[in-house]
């Protein structure tokens, strides 16, 4: 909603966040400069109508509808009535109390919930106390007296009731309140009690509408015929062919590489619909100038991560103890090495938006975790102010961190500004697997030293992960490096990271499945050889309850890292996935456990192994999640992040030749399916802690679940992602 | 010319006797219920009934379809008051979405065919039917609860 639209209706409360930070204003604020870059966050008009934009953008994660919630009980008012709103970009909400990494309105790192548990619920409470003290005013009596009820203001002493209608031309004349009045979580309605999503029969009929669905009168349709490799250039390409295509209206090279590192040249064919467009880049038969990659092939690449591996070069270290000064005479070393492919992010919408630049305005229809980057980089390219820059977000279908990056914009506004028609840009599935923003790959050296007593007296771990080096990311590769929980009297973590072959982005969770991955399954690795029980060893390498100082990109994310929580899902899972029972011949079960963006997961993978074939039968999720604000929600979360995990770890990886990537599509590069899909069994640890992540928490836990529980079933230690280079994974578990 | 009947109606068609049923339905007939995912019938999402049976409109030219009965998710109206959609969101299957319709699709074909299927029927009929976001345990519960009624 636009700011204008909220200043027609003068009469209404409404409350602005601006770009940059927390600002409540009212529309008629005397600081005018500041609601240039501001947009309306809530509004309740003279008819109590109640519009809220949510700060958070929903692509799965059910946030739209938790947003949702949080702000009808701290306003007091009916959920249902509610009018939901996508923001723009323009909505901006940060909660001070976190690190500021998302800052600008992007919804990633499992924090629309976490954090808008402090920011949501502080925009609703300062118009609820400033619609208390309006009637207080009003009737002459002291605030502290008064109460609201649902979408009312009360003075139970003198009998007295006013709606918000009534009172919302005069509370938008008041200086906002000084201390917002927060509703007790007694009094919650909606938050704890299982909401169904906002958009569900949108969604079951089809009337749902994706960026890819997108229809804006008098559209074009683009498609993109790219490099497969970075910095490459066309030799070669026939236009007139492509022209001659029926449906096809322009041929054009686009250089996205102003804008973007490491971007693709590439050549651009716009038509009259989709089909058209695809045909017209068959017909370029484009040539690419010789590559020259960074990696000739699969071997040279991993050939250069090993050799970062046993090389002295470190870019971030941590060592706890007197490292160097243990006696190892006495001690048995055990070493394995451990290797994580590149991954995608496949949301099932491929890249898909819609832009319009009408010469002093452009319109953008597209789903996007980061609309206000999105903003940013369109006046990058195309020099307009915010206020001439209009976004429509759409829902997502699915992003897991693709719709966090820019490649698709960067593309869409350069055609924009040729095209001068609305042009929905089109990504087919290959191009995005084939130019994607992957997971990046790892190596990862894994030492310890035990002594006769059955005691871990050193511990050392080596983790190479591409990455240009750049020290910022080197960091966050880092984090939760030296953080985890285990006490070792002597211990050394070192990261490096080395140049890769293909870009990188942000896929769910990142970076921690190539902390869990290796680390759980050598726990998990050492429990057999000293003939321990997995997670006694885990329970035990954790030691005496205390907190964990985090990292700068976990220090923020609600409930604290205390140990103690460790213990607590990991004998919460034992008991709930009957661990210590007996299993039939042929089955075996895997542990993990791990702290991701604030939550505790503990995890427990049942497979069986039959005609050498795994089948993942069973999981089991034990979750410290602090608060639950949307239960249903919270474990379809746990439930679809287990199978985002499980999937990545059986099958999917992305590989060059030449610097090309070999997958294409879904034959190629599976992800699980229906009958390869386990039971899942969900618990969550009580609390009334603030709420934490749940997007991504339970996706890395399940990498080294299914690797521990292959080798319990099988006796097969597999030390490498994807899991199937091993052992084959059957089409279909057991259904009765 | 293409000719066909769409959700009861019949539908005539100047364009690329190649061009998918997909694309057709998509950019040229305003529905947008079948969504592209993958192009090769690989994922399922741009299920569809041809003559009652789910099929990929991405592999269906259209010539293929001339004289056909084709059923869309739009057919079923916009309330959501189908038994499988009722279903679907008792169990709160939907998490993005985006694929949700293409399994109600699969789903309603599989329960005309099978009224009351086993999890093993219903492992076959949904397998291609991908879903990134894992809602897979769900679609299973919707499927049983919908056949119950």
């Amino acid at each position: 909603m636009k700011r204008r639209d909220f200043l027609a209706h003068g009469s209404a409360l409404t409350l602005f966040t601006a770009m940059g930070g927390v600002r409540l204003l009212h529309a008629d604020s005397p600081d005018q400069a500041a609601l240039t870059s501001a947009d309306a966050v809530l509004s309740i008009d003279t008819h109590g109508k109640v519009v809220f934009v949510s700060p958070y953008t929903e692509m799965g994660q059910g946030s739209f509808t938790a947003a949702a919630m949080m702000m009808a009980d701290e306003l007091d008012t009916d959920l249902a009535s509610m009018e939901l709103r996508h923001h723009d970009g323009m909505v901006v909400l940060t909660d001070p109390t976190f690190d500021g990494r998302f800052n600008g309105g992007g919804s990633g790192g499992s924090q629309s919930v976490a954090s808008g548990w402090v920011g949501i619920r502080d925009i609703g409470a300062a118009a609820r106390t400033a619609l208390i003290e309006t009637a207080a005013a009003r009737w002459g009596v002291n605030a502290a007296e008064c109460d609201t009820a649902q979408d009312c203001v009360v003075h139970e002493p003198s009998q007295r009731k006013l709606k918000y209608a009534e009172l919302v031309a005069a509370a938008a004349r008041r200086p906002l309140p000084d201390q917002p009045r927060y509703l007790p979580a007694s009094r919650y309605r909606y938050i704890g009690k299982p909401q169904r999503r906002a958009d569900t029969t949108h969604i079951l009929t089809g009337q749902a509408s994706y960026a890819m669905d997108g229809k804006v009168e008098g559209m074009l349709y683009a498609s993109i015929e790219r490099c497969p490799f970075v910095n490459g250039a066309p030799v070669a390409f026939d236009r007139d062919q492509a022209l001659a295509v029926p449906g096809v209206i322009d041929v054009f090279r686009l250089e996205p590489g102003e804008f973007e590192i490491r971007a693709k040249c590439s050549i651009a064919v716009v038509a009259r619909d989709t089909w058209s467009a695809l045909q017209g880049r068959k017909a370029l038969r484009a040539q690419w100038q010789a590559n020259q990659p960074m990696y000739a092939d699969e071997g040279e690449f991993w050939a250069a991560m090993e050799q970062g591996l046993h090389s002295d070069a470190v870019n971030a270290e941590h060592t706890v103890g007197d490292f160097a000064a243990v006696d190892t005479r006495q001690l048995t070393e055990v070493a394995h090495i451990y290797r994580m492919g590149y991954q995608n992010q496949t949301p099932m919408e491929p890249i898909a938006m819609t832009a319009h630049h009408r010469g002093d305005v452009l319109e953008l229809w597209v789903g996007t975790q980061y609309p206000s980057s999105y903003r940013e980089r369109i006046a990058e390219i195309t020099g307009l102010r915010q206020e001439k820059i209009i976004v429509h977000n759409t829902i997502m279908g699915g992003s897991f961190g693709r719709r966090f990056v820019r490649d698709g914009l960067t593309e869409s506004i350069l055609i924009a500004q040729r095209v001068k028609h609305p042009v929905k840009l089109v990504w087919t599935r290959e191009d995005d697997l084939q130019n994607g923003q992957y997971r990046n790959a790892s190596i990862m050296n894994m030492r310890a030293w035990l002594g006769p007593d059955q005691q871990v007296h050193r511990w050392y771990q080596k983790s190479v992960q591409t990455h240009p080096q750049d020290p910022q990311r080197v960091s966050d590769l880092a984090s939760g490096m030296s953080d985890q929980p285990y006490t070792f009297k002597a211990a050394r973590y070192e990261i490096l990271g080395v140049p890769g072959n293909v870009n990188l982005g942000p896929m769910r969770s990142p970076p921690h499945p190539a902390k869990l991955f290796p680390t759980v399954c050598f726990i998990d690795e050492l429990a057999h050889r000293m003939g321990v029980d997995p997670i006694d060893l885990h329970i035990r390498l954790v030691g005496q309850p205390r907190d964990i100082p985090q990292g700068e990109w976990l220090s923020s994310y609600g409930n604290t890292d205390n140990t103690s929580t460790y213990i607590e899902v990991a004998q919460a899972v034992r008991r709930l996935s009957h661990w210590d029972e007996p299993l039939p011949t042929g089955s075996g079960k895997g542990f993990a456990m791990g702290y991701i963006f604030g939550t505790h997961v503990g995890m427990v993978v049942e497979v069986a192994w039959r005609d050498d074939m795994i089948s993942i039968e069973k999981v089991w999720c034990a979750v410290n999640c602090g608060r639950e604000v949307n239960p249903d929600v919270a474990r379809q979360q746990v439930e679809g992040g287990a199978i985002y995990g499980l999937s990545s770890a059986m099958g999917e990886v992305i590989t060059t030749i030449g610097g090309e990537v070999q997958q294409s599509n879904f034959h190629n590069y599976p992800i699980m399916r229906f009958a390869q899909a386990p039971e899942i069994v969900v618990e969550f640890i009580k609390s009334d802690e603030r709420p934490s992540g749940l997007g991504e928490p339970v996706t890395p836990p399940a990498y080294p679940a299914l690797a521990n529980a292959v080798f319990a079933a099988s006796g097969k230690r597999i030390r490498e992602i994807p899991l199937n280079r091993h052992i084959t994974f059957a089409p279909m578990r057991s259904f009765s | 010319m293409i000719v066909f009947t769409l959700n009861g109606k019949v539908v005539e068609l100047d364009l690329d006797a190649q061009m998918p049923l997909l694309w057709a339905l998509r950019d040229h007939l305003n529905l947008t219920g079948a969504k592209y995912g993958c192009g090769g019938g690989f994922c399922g999402a741009c299920t569809v009934h041809v003559a009652g049976q789910a099929t990929r409109a991405c592999q269906l030219p259209l010539q293929a379809v001339h004289g056909q009965e084709v059923t869309t998710i739009e057919a079923f109206g916009t309330d959501g008051s189908h038994p499988v959609q009722q279903a679907w969101a008792e169990v709160n299957v939907a998490q993005c979405g985006y694929c949700q319709t293409g399994q109600v699709m699969s789903a309603i074909a599989l329960l005309q065919a099978h009224p009351q299927p086993t999890d093993a029927q219903i492992a076959q009929a949904m397998n291609g039917n991908l879903c990134r976001c894992g809602t897979y345990p769900r679609v299973l519960k919707a499927i049983r609860l919908a056949a119950k009624v």
